[in-house]
Order: C-alpha cells, then structure tokens, then sequence
C-alpha cells in the first residue's frame, strides 16, 4: 500500500498515473467506491470522499480503511489534504476533517511509501 | 533545547512531540502544559484522546490556559515541558481575556500585537528556564477560506507566533501523515 497525499489542484492522480504508467481507467474515486470495499482496487482517489460517505453511513471509518487494505495490500490510495486550516465550526466538518488525518495516521505505519504531491512535485515522506 | 513541532489536524504531530519530549527528558522531571479549553469545540474528544495516549509515559500534567509566566515548575531546570499547544494558548489569551488590564485595553490591532508579542515573550521565557521545551502548533494557514476579522486576526497572530518560534528554536519539524519534515 502506498499513500500520496496533498493539498487540492496539485496533479496527485497525474503524479501516480506517470510515477507507476498506469491509465486514468485504474483509478476509482472516493464518491463512488462501494462502501463495502471490493478487491481489485489499484488505485482509489479522493479517499477524504470516502471518508465522509463511510461517516454518513454510520460504518467505522477505521475497520472500514483496514478492510480495504487487507482486500487491496497494492492499492495506491490518494488524499486531499484537508486538516491545514481553522478548526470547523461545524461539528460534522470537524469530525471529518479530523477523521481523515487520523484515518491516514493509521495507514501511514503499514505504507511501503508516503509521498506529498506540491505542485506536481512529489516529496517523499517515507 | 527549544523544539517546535507543527501539523494540521489530526497529523500525528502530538504523538510526535510527546515521543520527543519523553526521549529528551532522560530521568528528569517531565510537564505537559495543556492550554486547551475544555469547553472548546470538538476539545473534550482531543483533551482525551491526549490524555488517553499520554498515560504511563510519566508526564505531570498543568492546566496552562494562559499566563506562562505566572508557571512555576518545580525544577525548572532540569526539566523537559511539552507545551500543547501554542495555538490553544494564543487563543486563550486572545479570545478569553477576563482580568482589568486587559479590558482596559482597545480591542482590534493594539491588543492583537500586545497578546502576540506577549505569548512569544512567555513562550521564550519559558524556554529559557526549563532545560528541554517542546512546543506543539497548529499549521490553519492553508484552507483558502476568508474569514471574519476576528478569525482573521487570529489566523495572521498564529502566523507571527509560529514564526516567531521558530525563529529562536534550536530544531523544528511539520509532521504530514505521522512523518516528520525538517523545518530547521
């Protein structure tokens, strides 16, 4: 499993797409992959979407996430950075916001790498 | 040895800091500065998750909402403090100004740079006592929302503080996703 995270608009699909010569066909996005997660994901983009489809479903984000890496231990998973700003007033923002970082902090330890697209530039964090 | 350790929510950069302050302080005297207001929104869940991550790692805790300078830590200069976080403490002394020299005080532009300019003098003073001090922020600088002069005011404050920080600290680190990227 890899992570590849980044703030909005910085080319992190493309980055992936050129870094491992993949089509744009192998990459699912967050707003539309099964709640239950399937294998065969090579690559699942806007995981703070999903993130926030699994907290309105009221499934646990964190068996959810760990399921989807035993069933996919190659998936190449993207985020948006989303934790780099005032603290929500809103409280389901909030719980969001904060889910997504803590969602990721637990991925991060099992990642064979993490990198941080700025700019279309990728930096390697692990 | 003065250390600042930055990240967005939820970043791992608590974990980070307390793992650095319990490596620093070897077998001397080790403080967790906690500034953030219970009655905050969305706090009492980080207070205890914090607190939760924190047990038998030997840390005496101090409630420390505002006013560093009024601390006093019994061996201060053996000692190895964690303050969490610079962010909560800016925004007590800010937003939950109660005592009469303050009130007297204009609000807007004079007290903002009177309340940065103080967190920085205590945060350094503070520095300047205790052997090892870890200071936690929060990067909120990247979200591309404009916000209402009172959040705005607070967001450039956070702004002169971290850099402030920095500046004098001796190491300093963002944590993105648990990992650390060296500032300094």
């Amino acid at each position: 499993m890899e992570l590849y995270i980044g703030g909005i608009s910085q080319g992190k699909l493309q980055y992936v797409l050129d870094e491992k010569k993949l089509p744009s066909c192998c990459a699912v996005d967050g707003s539309r992959l099964p709640l239950d997660p399937p294998e065969g994901i090579r690559i699942l983009e806007h995981f703070e979407r999903y993130i926030r489809r699994l907290l309105d479903a009221g499934k646990n984000p964190s068996d959810t996430v760990l399921l989807l890496e035993k069933r996919n231990p190659e998936i190449i998973i993207i985020s948006d950075e989303i934790g780099c700003g005032v603290i929500p007033t809103d409280k389901n923002e909030r719980i969001w916001r904060d889910t997504t970082g803590r969602m990721l902090c637990l991925l991060a330890p099992h990642a064979e790498h993490i990198t941080r697209i700025i700019c279309g530039i990728g930096q390697k964090l692990k | 040895m003065l250390v600042l350790v930055m990240g967005g929510s939820a970043s791992g950069k608590s974990a980070f800091a307390e793992a650095e302050a319990v490596n620093l302080s070897e077998n001397g005297p080790l403080y967790y500065l906690a500034t953030l207001d219970p009655g905050g929104p969305g706090n009492d869940s980080i207070i205890e998750n914090h607190r939760r991550r924190r047990e038998g790692k030997g840390f005496m805790t101090i409630e420390a909402g505002r006013n560093l300078d009024r601390l006093e830590l019994w061996h201060a200069d053996s000692a190895t403090v964690l303050l969490e976080c610079l962010s909560g403490l800016l925004a007590n002394e800010m937003f939950f100004r109660r005592e009469p020299e303050a009130e007297a005080l204009d609000h807007g532009t004079e007290n903002e740079i009177h309340v940065t300019e103080k967190t920085v003098r205590e945060v350094l003073a503070l520095s300047g006592k205790v052997k090892h001090l870890i200071v936690v922020s929060d990067l909120i600088f990247s979200d591309g929302i404009t916000y209402e002069k009172e959040t705005a005011d607070y967001i450039r404050s956070l702004g002169i503080v971290n850099t402030a920080i920095l500046k004098a600290a001796d190491r300093a680190a963002e944590i993105v996703c648990t990992c650390p990227v060296c500032l300094k």
